[in-house]
């Protein structure tokens, strides 16, 4: 009489958990395996870059590169399988909004892998004190992608060696103080955006706010006055505008400020409709929706920059034979 | 007064008169009697109807009587029709009545069975959907629950990484930081070039022995490299007068002579003998011509030091690439060592060559070729080292070797 009411919802199916053991199980294992090759290649560099030895020859990179790809290539697709088993789950607006953006930073992250793996390098020679290279690494990094979000930490690397850069020849490549106001403006109004998604996280959105409007009220002292804000906002696009008060190591740190906020912004609009997703369907088991902010500021961060990493030292082949 | 209306008022009866009273009194009497008698004699009432009953009943059978026997007198085929006719007609009544009762019944009956379904659907849907919405609740409760522990372990998980992580960052910054102003080479437990360089700088001309010493771990060999070096010393000293820039001169002379006497010691190593093919196999294009990359580096450096020439260092690229580091200047190995091709027979510097670079990718070579040389030029003492840096090199100039 009510064949939509009274039969069972997919996911109880028996039937349906026998036959996606075998993903779950492929796309746990394989996981942790990548991860786990990754984890022993992260404290093995670290262990390179500080012991100024050699664990890793290109040899040995080589078929730990191939594993990992090839496990991430299963992990990927075992995810999707799962994924469409429980399609009809999580077939909801919200939840394929938030699957599509995370996807889109994937992609993003795809296309930033190159200046990935200039970070990695600059990043060794940083740590190992190799001078000359960080400050080309970092030339090569603002060259190539401004945006790169491993460029903040390459930098403090590179600050925290005490290896001095020249912020001179970054010029060129560095956003201007009105194009970093602009951004502080629209920073602004998207933390006041933030608040029309109605979750019920309100700390990151608060920190935000803040920290935007920290932003629009330094650019008005940078600028001179609000007016002068507007009028250099305004200028934007003729160039030109009224002269900002700032020095090159400010303007270079107000960048690396300015990198690390867009990253921050991306996790929270990520995250907010992740979050408005799950509010809408709290029963939905957490696996039909994609990895929340944490997980993706470790693969931003962590994750992708090994595979970088190990992907430049499996470039390097085997050597001349 | 006389009577003169006495007459008047005896003839007829006036309201004021005394026989006006009278009459009004048995009226009044004629309008209550009725009443007093309902009041005062209810059962004289009763026994009135009853008797009114008799009488009708005695009248009736007197008609009766009077009627009876012309009516009584049926023929007996008449009465039995009659019998006949009544009986029917009641059972008839009968029959129907016993339909309408079945009907009822029935009627009764399915009401009864429809109620009962409705009842027991309604039941039904209420318990599905008190079930469904408890399912809900329920896992809804899972999952807050769950979510509520993971973000409290998390939450207490950072603040232990925090906690921990601080501790151990300050901790392991501050030993890589001794560990890197002692100059200590954690692999060979001697000093790397350029520490010993540094340490030896502080002390001036005379720590040129020192610094051998450091390299070779053996005073003996110190003296012999010091010894060797000394053609070359007496050559800088004739020529560079500055007394500033000839000791930097002599110190990175004897360091790059430790270089190469340690990189002429037999010693099998399967990188350093790739770096040395590399140095030879290599040839770049220079103008028309192509040379082997060990002659474009010596080349250039022996541009800044002409004072090399015919010394045994200007044979060792390595070494020529520890002196180009010490005494010429390690961040000049980047800017001012032409190595990189361009493939149309131009050299640059790595610096020029990223500067040049239109992608990432050579970029990113022309890069790998830097921290390889600086690598090498760091680390030129320490054979294991050094010759992962020159596989390092070898691979990325290979990358570099169509030009970008």
């Amino acid at each position: 009489m009510y064949p939509s009411a009274t039969s069972r919802p997919h996911y109880d199916s028996p039937d349906l958990w026998r036959s996606s053991r075998l993903l779950f199980a492929v796309q746990n294992f394989s996981f942790r395996l990548a991860m786990l090759i990754l984890g022993a290649w992260a404290l093995g560099r670290a262990y390179e870059v500080f012991s100024s030895q050699v664990l890793f020859s290109p040899q040995l990179a080589r078929p730990l590169t191939l594993a990992v790809w090839v496990l991430l290539g299963l992990f990927l697709l075992a995810r999707v399988g799962v994924l469409s088993l429980e399609f009809r789950l999580m077939n909801q607006p919200l939840t394929i909004l938030s699957w599509a953006l995370t996807g889109i930073l994937l992609l993003v992250l795809a296309k930033y892998f190159m200046g990935y793996r200039i970070a990695a390098v600059g990043m060794a020679s940083a740590l190992a004190g190799l001078s000359g290279s960080a400050d080309q690494a970092i030339y090569a990094l603002f060259k190539f992608s401004p945006t790169h979000p491993a460029i903040p930490a390459v930098v403090g690397a590179a600050l925290s060696n005490e290896i001095s850069l020249k912020a001179r020849e970054l010029v060129p490549f560095l956003f201007s103080a009105q194009a970093l106001a602009a951004y502080s403006l629209f920073s602004l109004a998207l933390g006041a955006g933030f608040f029309l998604l109605r979750t019920d996280t309100i700390f990151p959105k608060l920190l935000h706010l803040f920290w935007a409007l920290g932003g629009v009220l330094l650019f008005t002292q940078v600028m001179g006055g609000p007016a002068n804000l507007l009028r250099g906002v305004l200028h934007l696009v003729r160039g030109g505008g009224p002269p900002a008060a700032v020095g090159l190591g400010e303007l270079l740190l107000l960048n690396l400020a300015a990198i690390l906020t867009g990253v921050f912004q991306v996790l929270l609009g990520l995250s907010l409709v992740r979050r408005l997703a799950w509010q809408r369907a709290p029963y939905l088991p957490p696996r039909t929706l994609p990895p929340g902010p944490f997980k993706l500021l470790l693969v931003i961060y962590l994750v992708v920059p090994l595979l970088a990493d190990l992907q430049n030292r499996f470039q390097q082949g085997p050597g001349i034979k | 007064m006389p009577p003169a209306h006495s007459h008047a008022s005896a003839s007829c009866p006036s309201p004021g008169s005394a026989r006006g009273w009278r009459w009004a009194a048995r009226l009044v009497w004629l309008l209550l009697l009725p009443l007093a008698l309902g009041l005062a004699a209810p059962p004289a009432h009763a026994r009135w109807s009853d008797r009114v009953k008799q009488t009708l009943n005695k009248i009736r059978e007197q008609v009766q009587a009077q009627l009876g026997p012309a009516a009584q007198e049926l023929s007996p085929g008449e009465r039995q029709a009659r019998d006949l006719a009544r009986r029917a007609a009641q059972s008839l009544q009968n029959e129907r009545r016993q339909q309408a009762q079945q009907r009822r019944e029935a009627l009764r009956q399915v009401a009864e069975r429809h109620r009962e379904r409705f009842q027991d659907e309604a039941q039904r849907l209420r318990d599905h959907f008190r079930r469904q919405e408890d399912e809900g609740y329920h896992k809804w409760k899972q999952a807050r629950d769950k979510r509520a522990l993971l973000e409290k372990a998390l939450a207490s998980g950072v603040q232990q990484v925090q906690a921990q992580g601080g501790r151990w960052l300050s901790g392991a910054r501050r030993q890589v930081a001794e560990t890197w102003r002692a100059g200590v080479s954690l692999r060979h437990g001697g000093l790397g070039v350029r520490e010993v360089y540094d340490n030896a700088q502080e002390f001036g001309l005379g720590a040129g022995a020192a610094v051998a010493v450091y390299l070779n771990q053996s005073r003996e060999e110190g003296l012999m490299v010091v010894e060797r070096s000394r053609p070359l010393i007496a050559k800088i000293s004739a020529q560079v007068h500055d007394p500033r820039i000839q000791a930097r001169l002599i110190l990175g002379a004897i360091a790059a002579s430790a270089v190469d006497y340690n990189l002429g010691q037999p010693n099998p190593d399967l990188a350093l003998e790739t770096l040395n093919y590399c140095l030879d196999g290599i040839l770049v294009p220079v103008g028309a011509r192509r040379l082997p990359l060990k002659a474009v580096i010596s080349e250039a450096v022996l541009e800044k030091a002409p004072y090399l020439e015919g010394s045994p260092l200007a044979q060792d690229p390595a070494a020529v690439l520890a002196y180009g580091a010490l005494a010429v200047g390690r961040q000049d190995l980047l800017r001012g060592l032409p190595i990189v091709p361009d493939g149309r027979g131009n050299l640059y510097s790595v610096q020029e060559a990223i500067r040049r670079a239109q992608r990432p990718e050579d970029a990113l070579q022309a890069l790998l070729v830097g921290v390889s040389l600086e690598g090498m030029a760091n680390h030129a003492s320490e054979q294991g080292v050094l010759g992962v840096y020159g596989q390092t090199f070898a691979a990325a100039y290979r990358n570099l070797e169509q030009g970008f």
